[in-house]
């Protein structure tokens, strides 16, 4: 008995004159046409490239969720782990193999709700990875239920007469866990989310970038907001960059239509896997 | 509208230089993202043809307003566009 | 093949608790990475692991919880290194859905499970063997586990060397399960080093046409590559085909599942091990496991003594349950087979399944937490021997 699909699907690759050729594959872009979740991907991809770093100097970690299948879109060491469990996972490759850059790409569901716990600890720790947070305020891929990340009045499958939770403020949460490089861009700016994954690739520590992607597919639909660009319309509109804004003071809130974003911490400190370094010099020496 | 409001991000283009448009057609999913961030309305969907995968795809239907922003290249999901310079033989000199 | 290296000089006895031990075991097989929450039985694993890794050059880290413990071994095993963990029932209740995604992306890993009085927080402090079903039963889906049950302190060095080569071997999660009793006391151990040590099974081809599921080999093990080698690979929760990509077909769920259950299955002739005493007379035998076997010897000398035909297994690895041993029972003329257990009845049932064989199945079964005395063996021997 079969039950397969028996629908022609192309082989999509990037021809060899492509930037990105072999280090993407486009048949796992499993992603709604306009979604921002690509072009999160394509942004860390194209950076990765600049650096000069080839597959094997990186890993890519992602939980679970329509930002959870990034992961299998990269032609590198890529790792799809359970849901809510890749902060602690990406902890587990990077202490065991401290020359790796470990990039973390998940949604705000899966970061904030079921891991929530592990983010808070992952900032504390200050372990070298970075984390890039897609935030779409909503679980998209299991049909657009509330996430911790939905603003107040907001409809979704499991609030239809709006939601009565106030919402994180993710880059506050961040900057308060401990966090030493935290960033919160909307996902058309490019260039300035550019420019932060690289500093979150020098950070020595625990980086954070909010990427700011709405849902057109689920939370657009529900909330009359429209298709993929005026979703972004209503985005900019909110959207205020600000520098040198304290994290606690950026605001993120829909009814007061004010989303500040910029580079709100930026404090190298020393990260986890060297300090593991420097304890085991403190134990080989004592053991003498 | 977004491209009315929107300046570009890079330096203005030199005299010198011409831009060509480079679209992957296969890849492209004709989501529209470049259409609407192209600050000088050079792209648009091209509504006569299909890619393999039966989409329509983008088409830089005035490259000469091109100032080489590379504003589409970055916000394409897939980067199935890309902005490549071509260098104008310089007849003047 | 996995690479093998046997290794062995003289051995030093010294006087040390079981848990200390697998900890010992582990680092001895090559094991560099530790994350674990503390839990009692089992926190001392963590304290000497904290103590130990990094003089060997080793990572230690206590992790937030224990769902956090897992996963970051998950990740630590794909980076290469032997990783193990430690925890105890309510532990290894969180850390269940992990052990599906370490069966499914055929992580090598070691949990230790101290096990103690339950359900729910019960007896911290004690010992039990009610965790045994959880042990094989742990997360969804259907998958095989290993699990290796130490009866000494002795063992538990032993079983953590064995668990981490069959790990190691079968590319598999292997749940080690003592309890509080074994963890806790303590014992004269050699830290012998007359042991093999398996290592990971690596690409078989070029990273160009290597994929991370492909099995090229008869034991239906894949060749494993790590971060930061030159291979590119994608391992998913989700079913997956040999390149890694999610596959959502009824015949790649089948196909991914047989493959994954029978490479453990058509291995239990080189996995399972047991202890055996006076099989080939017995007509009555006792079969336990860990802790509550030690009282064995002594209870069936006391019913040989008396001239009566009795015998005793011990279980060394409980899952996947040796079904040869029963098949021998059967050929033996075994008529009865009595199981001890610290709980109200969970390997009973995997004995009941032979009952075919000709034998009778009955229970010692006590959900208590302190292991049964010789006497109290000898009286439920006597009792069945003249049932």
């Amino acid at each position: 008995m079969t039950t397969s699909n028996e629908v022609f699907v192309p082989d999509l690759d990037y021809p060899e004159d492509h930037p990105l050729h072999g280090r993407l594959n486009l048949n796992r872009f499993i992603f709604c046409p306009g979604c921002l979740i690509g072009t999160a991907i394509t942004s860390i991809t194209t950076c990765l490239v600049e650096r000069g770093l080839t597959p094997k100097d990186y890993a890519i970690v992602s939980g679970i969720g329509c930002t959870g299948r990034s992961s299998g879109c990269f032609k590198a060491p890529a790792f799809h782990a359970t849901h809510g469990r890749a902060i602690p996972f990406a902890t587990g490759l990077k202490l065991a193999n401290p020359d790796l850059e470990v990039f973390v790409l998940s949604g705000d569901g899966d970061l904030f709700a079921i891991g929530g716990n592990h983010f808070i600890h992952a900032c504390r720790r200050n372990v070298e990875i970075n984390v890039i947070c897609n935030n779409n305020g909503i679980y998209g891929m299991t049909g657009g239920q509330c996430a911790p990340t939905t603003s107040i009045g907001d409809f979704t499958s499991t609030s239809p007469y709006g939601n009565i939770e106030p919402p994180f403020n993710l880059v506050s949460l961040a900057a308060a866990a401990g966090a030493s490089f935290v960033a919160r861009w909307p996902g058309y700016d490019t260039l300035r989310l550019r420019e932060s994954i690289f500093k979150a690739m020098d950070n020595p520590g625990f980086s954070f970038i909010e990427v700011l992607a709405p849902c057109f597919t689920q939370y657009g639909r529900k909330n009359k907001r429209g298709d993929a660009v005026k979703m972004l319309e209503w985005l900019r509109e909110m959207v205020v960059i600000d520098k040198n804004c304290p994290p606690h003071e950026a605001e993120y809130s829909h009814e007061n239509q004010r989303i500040v974003c910029g580079e709100f911490v930026n404090n190298p400190r020393e990260g986890f896997s060297e300090k593991i370094k420097k304890l085991r010099e403190t134990a080989q020496s004592r053991k003498k | 509208m977004l491209n009315s409001k929107r300046t570009p991000m890079l330096e203005p283009p030199k005299a010198d230089k011409e831009y060509e448009i480079k679209v992957y057609t296969d890849i492209c999913d004709g989501c529209e993202l470049c259409v609407e961030f192209c600050p000088c309305n050079v792209l648009e969907i091209d509504m006569d043809s299909f890619n393999s995968r039966m989409l329509h795809y983008v088409k830089a239907s005035a490259l000469d307003k091109c100032t080489g922003c590379k504003q589409c290249e970055r916000i394409c999901p897939t980067v199935s566009i890309m902005v490549l310079e071509k260098e104008v033989p310089q007849e003047d000199k | 093949m996995p690479s093998t290296s046997k290794s062995s000089s003289k051995s030093k006895l010294i006087l040390t608790t079981g848990n200390y031990a697998s900890a010992e075991g582990a680092i001895a097989v090559g094991c560099r990475f530790f994350a674990g929450y503390p839990i009692t039985p089992s926190s001392e694993i963590a304290h000497y692991m904290s103590r130990r890794l990094p003089q060997v050059g080793g990572s230690f880290i206590q992790m937030e919880d224990e769902l956090a413990s897992i996963v970051a071994v998950v990740g630590a095993s794909y980076a290469g290194v032997k990783a193990m963990t430690a925890t105890s029932g309510p532990g290894l209740s969180l850390m269940a859905e992990t052990v599906g995604l370490g069966f499914m992306l055929e992580a090598p890993m070691v949990i230790v499970t101290v096990m103690r009085g339950g359900p729910s927080t019960g007896q911290p402090t004690k010992a039990s063997q009610s965790d045994v079903m959880q042990t094989r039963y742990l997360s969804h889906g259907d998958y095989e586990m290993i699990v290796l049950a130490p009866a000494t302190v002795q063992e538990c060095y032993d079983f953590s060397i064995k668990a981490f080569n069959l790990a190691e071997k079968y590319r598999t999660p292997v749940i080690v399960a003592t309890d509080g009793i074994v963890g806790q006391m303590m014992e004269p151990v050699s830290y012998h080093s007359n042991f093999e040590v398996i290592t990971r099974k690596g690409p078989q081809v070029p990273p160009d046409k290597y994929q991370p599921f492909e099995v090229l080999d008869d034991d239906l093990v894949p060749g494993m590559a790590t971060a930061g080698s030159e291979y590119n690979f994608y391992v998913t929760g989700l079913t997956h085909d040999n390149t890694g990509s999610p596959d959502m077909t009824p015949e790649r769920e089948i196909e991914l599942v047989k493959r994954l259950c029978d490479k453990i299955r058509r291995a239990r002739p080189d996995i399972n091990d047991w202890e055996e005493k006076y099989l080939e007379d017995a007509e009555t035998v006792i079969l336990s496991y860990g802790i509550n076997s030690r009282g064995n010897p002594e209870a069936v000398a006391q019913a040989r003594k008396k001239g009566h035909k009795v015998g005793y297994v011990r279980l060394k690895t409980i899952w996947p349950f040796p079904d040869e041993l029963m098949e021998r029972f059967g050929k033996l003329g075994v008529k009865k087979v009595l199981v001890t257990e610290m709980n109200y009845g969970q390997i009973i049932r995997e004995v009941e399944r032979f009952r075919h064989l000709g034998f009778s199945v009955s229970g010692l079964l006590v959900p208590t937490t302190i292991p049964f005395s010789p006497a109290f063996i000898y009286e439920g021997l006597m009792k069945e021997v003249n049932r």
